[in-house]
């Protein structure tokens, strides 16, 4: 036997001494930026790329890969300069498997350089390959520029690898720093952005630049902090006052999602809503007065659990996610305690936006309807809603997963077409008896039909009120609708959940053949 | 029970219900005027070449805007007479501000 501490040769390391040596090495590589760097970040109320990775994941899951990955950069005195991972943390885990990558602020402020993208990319193959959701952490003060065009191609690669996965497997993008530049349109191709109070930021060009060329004084956090992107530009999906908080929001986003596109998001078991949340007490009386639409969501889901996208912008319309008998379903409901539930530029694109994610990941999707029509004005028509509106048509028509259609109240002219009607391909539309399914509102129709008559009366305000409770009469209710049966059936607020139940249970083998073609043009 | 409910009419019927700061921020839409010519990007007014008074031609030039490390000559898209010049050169013009009016 030899023995193993004596090296048989000189110069030849030991197995302890090699293995010394693989600790040395793992210690600096995982060592960041060094003490002082890591102070900085700390000081700035960031975590480190690697607690964050911790604390996203379940404990003792996490394993990092590309550990000694170098930078071959030469300009600019880089030749020989010590980038610890280079910057990037990459890594799968277990339980619910996927693949993660975190920029590390703390070595050379996170700079993307092409052998830090390239560890991007190569978690992103892996990601694609094995089927699993990607998370990636930015915190980078964007492009190396030492590295010149090679950071550009770093970017593009990246970029080309966000969209041959998208509709593969979830993309998850959180932001814990600056993301700046050519660096946000990463994220603007993933699923869902995750943005922190004070620590996100986001723009194209930053407020120096924008002095410079345009002259306008801008801050950091009014041109692209956390609450201009959850409440303005709509390009972030769940805001968090910490990143605790936000690490919690991808955790209970995760329950909700299934791990690709060939599979169903994982079953709960069912539990019924909370008994506060009473359908039947829901809706006021004039179908004029707001109610919060989220409380008929929660009367309906699984211990009235809905967890919302884009919570804070364009709230005229909620989408989320909830689960009804364990199972989930995006949920798509207008909200008439904003804007009165009006469709827009923003709430087409927003919940266009999420009807594809459903579609794409075997989400059934489950509309609530209560709206008066499109919000107008010449700010909408400039800002191109008939475009924008036309998204939530195609994505409504184009998804193939179980749609059920529920109408709460209004439902007038296009808006009522636009919500998942039949004719864009519901499968099931049910209709409460406080539906009103109509071209147009009773006061908007009374005065174009019965103009004459109401112009000639002696009293035209009389003849006003007159007409419109014939009009009301008439055609503000579901039977017209359900008459034609574009409605498969009236049933009262509290049979609800139990008629969406059905509905889902009897779809689950839906088949919904389409013509063969390479991929649609919708109206982006 | 539900607070900071406004008025809100659509199709002649008035709803109850919150207004979004988006709505509520949105600007009034103004016809422009065709004897203004504003800047349509921001930027410093280097050279001038009209005065108050000066008859144009179609594509004669008024005066040169650096923006966005352009050089970009402004040039008149109608003939006419020069009612008044708002700027000079070396001032910072933003968006959609007036620089030469039209008689």
């Amino acid at each position: 036997m030899t023995d193993q501490a004596q090296p048989s040769r000189p110069g030849v390391l030991s197995v302890v001494q090699r293995v010394v040596e693989f600790f040395r090495r793992r210690a600096r590589a995982t060592g960041g930026g060094g003490t002082k760097a890591i102070e900085k970040q700390i000081a700035s109320g960031k975590l480190t790329a690697r607690d964050r990775i911790r604390l996203i994941l379940d404990a003792g899951t996490f394993h990092e890969y590309d550990l000694f990955v170098e930078h071959k950069a030469v300009d600019f005195n880089m030749a020989g300069k010590d980038l610890a991972a280079d910057g990037v943390v990459t890594g799968t885990v277990g339980g619910h498997p996927v693949c993660i990558f975190a920029q590390d602020f703390t070595v050379a402020g996170g700079s993307l350089g092409l052998a830090h993208a390239r560890k991007i990319t190569k978690i992103m193959d892996h990601a694609l390959k094995l089927c699993i959701p990607l998370i990636g952490i930015n915190d980078s003060g964007g492009a190396r520029i030492q590295e010149g065009v090679n950071s550009l191609a770093g970017y593009g690669e990246i970029f080309y690898r966000n969209t041959l996965a998208s509709g593969v497997i979830p993309q998850i993008s959180v932001i814990l720093g600056p993301c700046a530049g050519g660096a946000v349109y990463s994220p603007a191709l993933t699923d869902f952005v995750f943005v922190v109070e004070k620590i996100s930021r986001m723009f194209i060009t930053g407020p120096e630049v924008i002095k410079t060329v345009l002259g306008e004084e801008i801050s950091m956090e009014d041109l692209g902090g956390a609450r201009v992107h959850t409440e303005i530009t709509g390009n972030a999906h769940f805001y968090a006052a910490t990143e605790l908080e936000c690490f919690q929001q991808i955790k209970k986003l995760f329950t909700f999602i299934p791990w690709n596109n060939r599979k169903k998001a994982d079953a709960f078991p069912p539990r019924p809503p909370k008994p506060a949340y009473d359908l039947d007490k829901v809706i006021p009386p004039d179908s004029r007065q707001p109610f919060d639409v989220r409380d008929v969501i929660r009367g309906v889901c699984d211990d009235s659990d809905l967890i919302e996208v884009h919570e804070n912008w364009a709230a005229n319309i909620v989408c989320g996610f909830a689960r009804i008998q364990g199972q989930t379903v995006g949920v798509v409901a207008n909200q008439p305690l904003v804007l009165a539930g009006v469709l827009d530029v923003d709430s087409s694109d927003k919940a266009a936006r999420f009807i594809r994610f459903c579609d794409a990941f075997n989400i059934p999707l489950l509309t609530f309807v209560d709206l008066p029509g499109y919000l107008p004005g010449v700010d909408q028509e400039h800002a191109g809603v008939i475009r924008h509106g036309a998204k939530l048509l195609y994505a409504y028509s184009e998804a193939s997963v179980p749609k059920i259609t529920v109408i709460l109240r209004k439902a007038y002219g296009g808006g009522y077409i636009a919500m998942c009607s039949r004719h864009l391909g519901a499968d099931f539309v049910f209709a409460w008896p406080s539906a009103e399914i109509a071209v147009m509102g009773p006061e908007g129709a009374a005065n174009i039909i019965f103009r004459k008559e109401i112009t000639e009366a002696a009293d035209p305000n009389e003849m006003r009120k007159q007409k419109v409770a014939e009009y009301t009469e008439m055609f503000a209710n579901p039977y017209r609708a359900a008459a034609e049966g574009h409605i498969d059936a009236v049933i009262t607020p509290s049979e609800t959940r139990e008629y969406v139940i059905h509905a889902m249970e009897i779809s689950i083998s839906k088949v919904d053949a389409r013509p063969t073609k390479k991929h649609g043009v919708p109206p982006f | 029970m539900l607070e900071d409910l406004k008025k809100f009419h659509l199709d002649d019927t008035e709803y109850e219900t919150r207004l979004s700061r988006m709505f509520e921020r949105r600007k009034p839409w103004i016809a422009p005027n065709p004897r203004i010519m504003a800047a349509l990007i921001p930027g410093v007014v280097t050279t001038l070449s009209v005065h108050a008074g000066q008859k144009v031609r179609r594509g004669d030039p008024i005066l040169i805007l650096e923006a966005m490390k352009m050089k970009n000559p402004v040039v008149a898209l109608r003939e006419g007479t020069i009612h008044s010049v708002r700027v000079s050169p070396g001032q910072m013009v933003t968006k959609g501000e007036a620089m030469v009016e039209f008689e």
